[in-house]
């Protein structure tokens, strides 16, 4: 004999798994309604998971690329600064120097602004962001230009405070003409034998390379080039050395007007001297100017690759939350929806159990 | 036809309500456990019209029976294969985790950017170092994670061998009682009842094939056709391993000495908790190793440095896979089974970050920053390329065959959800299959109280006229004795 009623087993575990089932969403309807993403993204997602984590990472590769940027942007910033300072110093010595000739106290005026001028030239030069020195090309360490001590022992701060550089222009001097730039005699210094000594052994004082007078007496900077990304396609150059001609030109004219007994000279000499200097500097301040412009061209293209970058990055954020974000609204419907039915549940199973022939025997 | 026989009748009768109550408060008080059902009494007319109690049945359905085991068993596969996958997610973590090992990856890509930047930055150098053991230690995790998933299920394979051994001789003895009282019409639905429940539960570790022969003997068997129980219980052997790693194979699980899954078994079981646990141990969980040897071996190769030769040497560079962090010749290594588990940040760079910069953490002279500038970031520049440069993987673990090592990682997790959401809707599905069935069984099988109480009142009533009857017939020889 089989039975064809309904058992008081299944008749009580029916409601009770409805309960149990509602509940379990219930919970997960909760969550997504109180963080508006998907309880289980992995569960939910499944083989699509992948198309979370790539976006997530390519998103998390975006906002790195702009870090980085605005660490190299930061950069030039600082360098264009330090040029601007250098090429007004410049230009107020070129300006002074033709305004006060080649006159005795506008020499004199000359020869402090020239001085002045050179101190400001290392301290632009050596301008540093966190860590970096930002003229020292690839040694990144060390400050762009440094003085050794003459002798050996240490550095000195200034060209003139007994620097290594400052004994080597002594040195050509006197080899050139026998005597020291502040004896008597560099008043008969001619202006041939001047510009002798310019483009001889002056000239070599600032050359670069193992032997050059520049790399050993003056700068620390590396030649060598840095590129660094800027997008996924794009790099640029971002190391600029103290070893650029522009440097070296101001530098000399500095030196020119500065150390080599610009105050005794005679008026021929001093002339000839007057207007190489003027002659170096501009070359140099021109060529200051192209290097701006090289920098400037490549803060404009970072700007561009960060536009392209920032709206990559919101493309991304918005896939991302497509793929794991729910509707909340849709989600607390689904929750108000879940509540009730699960009352419904109750009250029924309360029913049921009362329903028994026992209340009636 | 006489007063006498109708007073026997009536007492017959009285005889058989009574036994037939017992019955009915025998199925009240098992009113509410499922794995009993209905007993009934077979009544059988005597002659001169008495009645007793033939013989007890119980109300039983094969069909529907072997329908509820089967979706036990599927529903035990589903679910341990569910929570294994579950244990191994929580340790990668959900798409936005940190700890992930494609959250460590992209940070990895990020620590070594800032340092290509700022090369003569002693931080980033060692916030790039610390990102790389970050990503080193999410992979180890990950495969302790696996292992331990693995070591859990020989576990529970050693357990359930000795629980099916337990059950089996219960069932022997069971079966033999049955056996018996069915020979000699003794009431044995009590002990049936216990041999369902038994079954039921043996169906919960391997899908069963029930049969019931003459006799009322039954017989086991898997749904592979391995026998368990025919006239006696055949033994259930297993050994568990006492730790696994990434080359450790699991010893087989055995049913009247063959073998129950692998390769090398004839008759491979289908459903069940063993079947779950045994195709998690030995598949599931070897490929998602696979795949993480696969991004740990492809992380040290991006990293390494090959020297000029000839013939040009690969030596393993930032990752190490050497227990004290040293650097080997990558062509010697045979073998890429392991390698999640052993990958490490190299010594050599965890004490010196700048390694990472200048190369050379080989050790074999390849040095990358020859003029040893310290603004040098052309090898972090080519690691970065080579980072998300496109590689190709082993195929035959499921995660795709080519692709960066990010793509790889992505699609490795991608593989583990979808296997996990498979899981999550097979359990949903076979739980849903299995109540319905229970609920089907129990209605065609199980007590209803009404009708208990019904029958009752059917009782009572026919007490209270047998009663009368006794009564009457009572009053009536009374009278003819009065009469004599």
């Amino acid at each position: 004999m089989t039975n064809f009623l309904v058992s008081n087993y299944s008749l009580l575990s029916a409601p009770r798994s409805a309960v149990s089932k509602i509940q379990q969403e219930l919970v997960i309807m909760q969550k997504q309604a109180t963080t508006g993403r998907l309880a289980d993204v992995g569960l939910t997602l499944g083989l699509r998971t992948s198309q979370s984590i790539s976006l997530r990472s390519e998103s998390e590769s975006v906002a790195r690329q702009l870090d980085t940027n605005a660490i190299i942007s930061q950069r030039f910033s600082i360098m264009q600064n330090a040029m601007d300072s250098l090429a007004a110093t410049g230009n107020s010595l070129l300006s002074s120097l033709i305004a006060n000739g080649s006159g005795e106290p506008g020499t004199t005026a000359n020869i402090d602004q020239a001085q002045a001028s050179l101190q400001q030239f290392v301290g632009a030069l050596n301008s540093s962001s966190g860590a970096r020195f930002l003229f020292s090309g690839t040694a990144t360490d060390q400050p762009s230009i440094s003085f050794a001590k003459a002798g050996g022992g240490g550095t000195v701060d200034t060209y003139f405070a007994g620097s290594q550089a400052q004994t080597a222009t002594a040195d050509a001097f006197a080899a050139a003409f026998g005597f020291d730039q502040d004896d008597a005699a560099v008043a008969d210094i001619s202006a041939s034998d001047l510009e002798a000594f310019l483009d001889g052994p002056f000239e070599d004082l600032f050359t670069t390379g193992a032997t050059g007078g520049w790399t050993q007496n003056w700068s620390n900077a590396g030649d060598g080039t840095m590129v660094n990304r800027i997008s996924d396609s794009e790099s640029v150059k971002t190391s600029y050395s103290a070893n650029d001609e522009a440097f070296r030109n101001i530098a000399k004219a500095y030196v020119m007007l500065s150390d080599l007994g610009n105050a005794n000279m005679n008026e021929s000499a001093r002339q000839l001297l007057t207007s190489r200097a003027i002659e170096t500097l501009s070359k140099g301040l021109n060529q200051l100017t192209q290097l701006q412009a090289e920098i400037g061209g490549s803060q404009s293209r970072l700007d561009i690759a960060d536009e392209t970058l920032d709206a990559r990055k919101n493309v991304l954020t918005i896939s991302i939350s497509d793929l794991e974000e729910v509707d909340q609204y849709e989600a607390s419907t689904r929750v108000t929806g879940l509540q009730t039915l699960l009352e419904t549940s109750y009250a029924l199973t309360a029913r049921i159990s009362r329903l028994s022939l026992l209340n009636y025997l | 036809m006489s007063l006498l026989s109708a007073f026997s009748s009536a007492r017959s009768s009285l005889a058989t309500v009574s036994q037939q109550s017992a019955l009915v408060s025998r199925n009240v008080a098992n009113a509410e456990n499922s794995a009993a059902t209905r007993k009934f009494a077979n009544q059988t007319s005597l002659i001169y019209g008495g009645v007793s109690i033939g013989s007890i049945s119980q109300s039983s359905n094969q069909a529907l029976f072997a329908s509820m085991t089967s979706a036990n068993a599927s529903l035990a596969a589903a679910d341990v294969t569910y929570g294994a996958l579950n244990s191994i997610r929580s340790v990668i973590g959900d798409t936005d985790s940190i700890a992930s090992p494609a959250a460590r990856l992209a940070e990895l890509e990020a620590a070594l950017s800032q340092y290509a930047v700022t090369p003569e930055d002693t931080q980033t150098a060692r916030a790039a170092v610390s990102a790389a053991s970050d990503l080193a230690n999410s992979l180890n995790a990950a495969t302790d994670a696996v292992q331990t998933a693995r070591t859990d299920a020989d576990r529970q394979l050693a357990d359930t061998a000795n629980k099916m051994n337990s059950l089996l001789d219960k069932f022997e003895k069971l079966n033999n009682k049955i056996m018996v009282g069915t020979a000699t019409g003794h009431d044995i639905t009590d002990e049936v009842d216990q041999r369902d429940q038994i079954v039921t539960e043996l169906s919960g570790y391997v899908g069963l094939n029930v049969q019931v022969r003459a006799g009322n003997d039954m017989t086991l068997h898997t749904d592979s056709g391995i026998t368990l129980f025919e006239t006696t219980a055949r033994q259930v052997e297993f050994s568990p391993k006492s730790a696994y790693d990434a080359t450790v194979v699991g010893s087989s699980f055995k049913i009247d000495g063959v073998s129950v899954s692998g390769t090398s078994a004839g008759m491979p079981i289908k459903s069940g908790s063993i079947y779950g646990l045994l195709t998690f141990r030995d598949e599931t969980a070897v490929t998602l190793q696979g795949q993480f040897d696969e991004i740990a071996a492809s992380l040290v190769e991006t990293f390494s440095e090959t020297d000029a030769g000839p013939p040009a040497t690969s030596w393993s560079g930032l990752f190490s896979i050497t227990a004290d962090g040293s650097s080997v010749d990558l062509g010697s290594v045979a073998s890429k089974a392991g390698f999640a588990g052993r990958i490490s940040v190299a010594a050599k760079v965890v004490a010196e970050p700048s390694y990472l910069r200048d190369g050379n953490i080989s050790g074999q002279s390849i040095n990358y920053n020859t003029g040893s500038n310290s603004g040098f970031s052309d090898r972090l520049n080519a690691l970065i390329a080579s980072l998300s440069g496109q590689r190709s993987f082993d195929g035959t673990l499921g995660a795709g065959t080519s692709g960066t090592i990010g793509d790889y990682i992505a699609s490795s997790i991608s593989w583990l959800e979808d296997k996990r959401s498979a899981a999550n809707d097979n359990v949903d599905y076979q739980s849903t299959v299995l109540s319905r069935a229970q609920e089907s069984l129990s209605d065609v099988t199980g007590i209803n109280l009404d009708e208990e109480m019904a029958h009752l009142l059917d009782l009572e009533r026919s007490y209270q006229a047998s009663s009368k009857l006794i009564s009457t017939i009572g009053e009536m020889i009374d009278s003819i004795l009065q009469i004599v």
